[in-house]
């Protein structure tokens, strides 16, 4: 039986029981990352939903859910704060912010959900609405097929089909053939469930190099990539960084790959913190005891954490 | 109720064959009939609501080409031919039946207010269709004869896709009366079929619009007068199916965006 940690999943107002997230996963996202690949990206994310629980499926969860569960699995499995470096738009210099994660975690779980409805095309279909369920919209022709993502089930003539292992392509090439009454009403729905975020602020920037700079603030949105984009911000890291600091933990710490793999980014950092403190200490001791050169020099260990 | 199949082509088809079961009949008045179509789908709704988005000034021209892409895409008669005054009175029986007949209309004074259409639109297979509305006429002025007829749909929308090319909204009010201007001399165009003068000829083909501009815009006045009164009868006639006329106000369907709002 391994270890589980509470996750809260809005929709259902309670907690799931997840597995920790495993450097072998980290290292798939990172691949994903590096390959700028943000539709197999999503899909991943939705499968190692599934795979880190027992409780509920991906395919019912929608996109604050996700959202809500990817931001608490690196929370929890890598780091709690994500470290930012900025540039001053005025003089180009650098600056460096920190997002608390859990103050956003906390936000987007309070938002207030839009209730379910069911609207009547006519000609004996109805379409089940729900909060949208993409992280990812990518390869629509408009900004009005992304509204599609609040579709859930189709019902023709009393059978319902569930459109939720469809991609927004597929959705759209489906709600565009249906019977066009009550297409505001899909419209109406949408807009409805954009409310509560017009105002979710996750950030405020201001360049302390700037006196006259006012704040930016960086949103989250419902109907746009916006979500995904945080996500991949919190996953990002230098796929050089996890080779080293797995090197270095096989070379020097005799850890297996296979061992390494299974263990989360957290520990790995523990361990790799553990090592530089035994390091710098030789060092210490070393510099006091000797007065010739030393033999060798501390590796780089690289960078677990997902930051900029 | 039960959770039926649910791969992709599973529910297409089953789409497919919603609108293939329940197509719906609308007048046409140039066959003085009614025709199969099917209703409005959500594409089409999405299409009206990209075209509400496009600039002021041409929003006329851009739901023009829009109800006639619509209307191939829902006529189920491939060998009907339509003429362009078919264009709004199929547009709004397709509105009717697909989404309702709870709209807005305006009033004399350009505002827009709720109406029920449905007594209207039942009215339509009454309205009687003169034939000369569709026969061509010729109109003669000293040694220039100009031989006019309702366009087709296919012929307005070729004028209308010349029309759009480079244009920008206005800025001034020249550039306003360019566009009023420009607006008329197409609309000759549409109408024209060849002027004759002695033994020259000049056949109105619609795919070459901008180079007939200059000829209609040297027409003398006299024929210009006697080709806006024969089209006015033709635009009289369609008027018969866009304008409601009730004791002590006309109201007028305008077929844009805010018409294909469901009730």
């Amino acid at each position: 039986m391994k270890f589980t940690y509470p996750v809260y999943v809005p929709s259902i107002d309670r907690h799931i029981n997840f597995r920790e997230l495993l450097n072998k996963h980290y290292l798939a996202i990172l691949k994903f990352l590096a390959n700028e690949d943000d539709i197999n990206l999503e899909q991943y994310f939705n499968k190692l939903i599934n795979h880190l629980n027992d409780d509920v499926s991906a395919d019912d969860l929608n996109k604050i859910d996700k959202f809500c569960i990817m931001l608490s699995l690196r929370i929890t499995c890598i780091a709690p704060d994500l470290s930012l470096e900025l540039t001053c738009s005025k003089t180009e210099q650098k600056y460096s912010g920190v997002i608390d994660l859990y103050n956003v975690l906390s936000m987007v779980s309070k938002l207030h959900m839009t209730k379910q409805r069911v609207v009547s095309m006519g000609k004996g279909v109805k379409v089940h609405l729900g909060m949208p369920i993409s992280l990812y919209y990518g390869g629509l022709k408009t900004a009005i097929d992304t509204i599609t993502d609040v579709i859930q089930y189709i019902e023709i003539d009393n059978v319902k089909h569930s459109t939720g292992n469809m991609s927004l392509v597929e959705k759209n090439q489906i709600i565009d053939r249906l019977p066009g009454k009550n297409f505001d009403k899909l419209l109406e729905y949408a807009s409805s469930t954009q409310k509560n975020f017009s105002d979710l602020v996750i950030f405020k920037d201001k360049s302390p190099h700037d006196d006259e700079a006012e704040f930016t603030d960086y949103k989250l949105g419902l109907y746009d990539n916006s979500m995904l984009e945080m996500l991949k911000l919190c996953y990002k890291s230098h796929i050089s960084n996890y080779y080293n600091s797995m090197y270095t933990l096989c070379e020097t710490m005799k850890f297996t790959a296979d061992y390494i793999e299974n263990i989360t980014p957290t520990e790995s950092n523990i361990y790799i913190n553990q090592k530089k403190l035994e390091v710098e200490q030789q060092k210490q001791a070393q510099s006091q005891n000797q007065t010739g050169p030393t033999i060798g020099s501390p590796q780089d260990y690289g960078n677990f954490q997902g930051s900029m | 109720m039960s959770k039926g199949k649910n791969s992709f082509s599973d529910i297409i088809s089953a789409i497919e064959q919603v609108s293939k079961d329940n197509l719906i009949d609308v007048y046409v008045p140039s066959q003085s009939r009614y025709v199969k179509f099917t209703p409005l789908k959500v594409s089409h709704q999405k299409k009206i609501i990209e075209t509400a988005l496009e600039s002021a000034s041409l929003s006329p021209v851009y739901n023009t080409l829009m109800s006639s892409d619509i209307i191939d895409e829902c006529c189920q008669e491939t060998q009907v031919s339509l003429y362009a005054i078919d264009r709004d009175p199929v547009m709004i029986g397709l509105r009717a039946q697909s989404l309702g007949t709870s709209t807005t209309v305006q009033d004399d004074n350009g505002d827009d207010i709720p109406y029920d259409i449905k007594a209207h639109v039942n009215t339509f297979d009454k309205i009687p269709t003169p034939s000369e509305i569709f026969e061509s006429k010729q109109i003669v002025d000293g040694e220039i004869k100009i031989d006019l007829q309702s366009p087709t749909r296919e012929r307005d929308d070729e004028v209308n896709k010349r029309t759009l090319p480079g244009k920008k909204d206005p800025t001034s009010k020249e550039e306003i009366k360019t566009i009023i201007g420009d607006a008329i001399t197409y609309e000759y165009i549409k109408y024209i079929q060849k002027i004759s003068i002695g033994d020259a000829v000049v056949e109105f083909d619609p795919k070459k619009t901008k180079s007939l501009v200059p000829v209609v815009e040297s027409l003398p006045m006299s024929i210009s007068k006697k080709l806006i009164t024969e089209i006015n009868k033709i635009k009289d006639f369609e008027r018969k199916f866009t304008q409601i006329t009730e004791q002590d106000r006309v109201l007028t369907i305008v077929t844009d965006a805010r018409f294909y709002h469901s009730e």
